[in-house]
């Protein structure tokens, strides 16, 4: 089977019950729900909150055990330590130990991972610079607001260089700066061959990236597809042209849409996004002013990530 | 990087983040200030000063170590569960066994890092109300500066860095106190003239090591515990065990020949008595190496047996 078709995570029936003290049943998080997230694209698990999103990831990551249903990831059990090693992860809320620096967190990470002395320290370097924290990594990240503990959790999900990435939320507390690098992130690793599993609430930032989504609620599995298949209004169609010179000449192309269809067209001036705006702005801003006390602005891609896909070169089990 | 490298990194963490619990530096720095203060507190005690401040040192060892131990490795199981950092940690190649068994190897690590800290202070402040009468200033002044540099010291440092105060102040009071020590060996006593190593009653170590296997016991049986239940039932639960543990010899004792039941509760029990061995050197006896021998053997096989418990408790603990 070629790669693109393969499987990365496959769920099948998967729920999961919670029960309480006495072993009854408390709340049903995750009910039945089967999907494949293809290997080498970007797939979005939305949902409002307490949909089960967060749930289903974490039986993915081998942390909850689903009452029913089985899941395989990359092939094996989600528990397997050897898979874990090809697993990149950034938790909904950045968990880091409050009285580590930057440095010790991701030492500490890549400790776990068993990389090479050399490797560890030449990737923090790179991530460090990528995150734009080169300049506060002796700080304790305890102090650190909400983007910059965000952008420290990017960092450790991709010390191991994993084959595949599970985001929960990855864009939460993030600048639209940091936003921006994020998504470019995710298609610079799903160009390099890598499977990108993530979650938010933001829908226009998962419709930016994602090959295919699915959509929970309550515990359900409601929608899922690609983003073609599931957004593409097949009964209209846009048509751009640069603004006629005047108002006549405009009036006789509406007219000859009209007589064609026999249907009023909508007419609209395009909109260019707020997104590259705002960032257009604060870049001019930003290359004018050099004392930032925040997280750096337009920071390098690390080079450890650019290069052709080897998978994790992690010291392999055992 | 080998094998072992995961499991050293998660119990060093461990080992700090309990030290860096503002908590820990509040029970060492008071055990440890109970021992220095003893021969200023204890005269005229008719010549039983110098049993009475060992005694009182132990017993500021083992119950400051006690709640440490328990403590640390209660609230910092918890705490990592409740933060996320277990969840972040499990997630990469980390076994739950190892994760689990790494923990509390960092809790044991600082326990023994606090023990070595207040046998410094009791060495010290054995010698130093040696008489009844008479207070060696040699042997306590050191010991009192030693205390009351280190937190500021590591305020100071605190101030300038940024670093954490309470990992500064633990870690500036064990090397103070060390170095304390090393400063008073070279002082002969001042009433009968002994020099070193004769001017210290090393004997105190002996028990010391003994205590603090007793302590390591306590903080297996906490981690084990802390896999299911809450801080609070599990430092209770702890206090109930090794109170009934204590007194085990003289409840159990009677009733050994006649009920399965006291023999089981007997064998299952810690046999803190076993630790406990102060009067031997009251005796002026030296504890053999095969008591050694025999006692760490129980501890590491007790702790063994209650942190496989605990492994395989969280084994199926679900980490939400």
């Amino acid at each position: 089977m070629p790669p693109s078709l393969m499987s990365a995570i496959h769920a099948e029936n998967l729920s999961k019950t919670f029960r309480d003290f006495w072993h009854r049943p408390r709340v049903d998080a995750v009910r039945s729900i089967s999907f494949d997230v293809p290997a080498g694209q970007i797939f979005g698990l939305l949902g409002p909150n307490g949909s089960g999103k967060s749930t289903t990831i974490k039986m993915i990551l081998g942390l909850l055990f689903p009452t029913a249903g089985s899941i395989d990831v990359l092939g094996a059990s989600p528990r397997s330590t050897a898979v874990k090693r090809r697993i990149g992860y950034l938790p909904e809320e950045s968990y880091l130990y409050p009285h580590l620096t930057p440095l010790e967190t991701l030492t500490f990470y890549a400790r776990l991972f068993r990389l090479p002395p050399e490797t560890a320290r030449a990737r923090i370097d790179q991530l460090l610079d990528m995150t734009g924290l080169s300049h506060a990594r002796h700080r304790p990240v305890g102090g650190f607001s909400k983007g910059m503990a965000r952008r420290i959790g990017l960092a450790q999900a991709l010390l191991n260089d994993p084959d595949l990435v599970i985001l929960d939320e990855p864009t939460a507390g993030l600048d639209p700066q940091g936003t921006r690098q994020v998504k470019d992130l995710i298609l610079a690793l799903v160009a390099r061959g890598k499977t990108i599993l993530l979650t938010s609430h933001l829908l226009a930032d998962v419709e930016d990236v994602c090959h295919q989504v699915a959509i929970l609620f309550n515990g359900r599995l409601l929608a899922q597809g690609t983003l073609d298949s599931l957004l593409t209004l097949k009964d209209r169609t846009t048509l751009t042209f640069p603004t006629p010179p005047d108002p006549v000449t405009l009036q006789r192309l509406l007219e000859s849409v009209r007589a064609a269809l026999g249907a009023d067209p909508e007419l609209e001036h395009p909109r260019q996004a707020l997104e590259p705006f705002f960032l257009q702005i604060v870049q001019e801003a930003a290359r004018r002013q050099s004392d930032l006390s925040g997280a750096a602005p337009h920071p390098p891609l690390a080079p450890f990530l650019r290069q052709p896909n080897n998978g994790p070169d992690a010291a392999p089990p055992g | 990087m080998t094998r072992a490298a995961p499991f050293l990194a998660i119990a060093r963490l461990a080992a700090i983040e309990a030290i860096r619990r503002p908590v820990f530096l509040l029970v060492a720095l008071s055990s440890i200030a109970g021992i220095l203060l003893l021969p200023l507190l204890l005269h005229y005690t008719l010549g039983d000063s110098a049993r009475i401040i060992r005694d009182s040192a132990l017993a500021f060892l083992f119950l400051g170590g006690m709640l440490l131990g328990t403590h640390a490795a209660a609230e910092g199981f918890s705490r990592d569960l409740r933060r996320g950092t277990a969840a972040a940690i499990l997630s990469k190649p980390v076994s739950r066994t190892g994760f689990f068994l790494a923990r509390a190897a960092g809790i044991a690590a600082a326990l023994v890092l606090f023990s070595l800290a207040a046998l410094a202070a009791a060495l010290l402040a054995v010698r130093a109300g040696a008489s009844d009468l008479r207070l060696d200033w040699t042997a306590e002044l050191p010991g009192l500066l030693a205390l009351l540099a280190a937190p500021a010291l590591a305020g100071a440092w605190n101030h300038r860095t940024r670093r954490p105060f309470a990992s500064a102040a633990f870690f500036l009071l064990l090397g103070l106190l060390l170095l304390a020590l090393a400063a008073a060996a070279f002082f002969p006593t001042p009433f009968d003239g002994l020099t070193f190593p004769r001017n210290f009653a090393w004997g105190i170590l002996a028990v010391g090591f003994l205590l603090t296997l007793c302590l390591a016991m306590a903080a297996a049986l906490a981690a084990a515990l802390a896999t299911r239940l809450d801080p609070a039932p599990v430092l209770l639960l702890c206090a109930v065990v090794f109170l009934a543990g204590i007194a085990a010899d003289s409840f159990l004792g009677p009733r050994l020949a006649g009920s399965a039941l006291a023999r089981t509760a007997y064998a299952v029990l810690p046999n803190v008595q076993a630790f406990w061995l102060v009067d031997a050197l009251d005796a002026g006896a030296v504890i053999p190496a095969a008591y050694f021998l025999t006692a760490t053997a129980y501890a590491a096989a007790w702790s063994a047996a209650v942190l496989a418990a605990g492994a395989a408790s969280f084994h199926r603990l679900e980490i939400a």
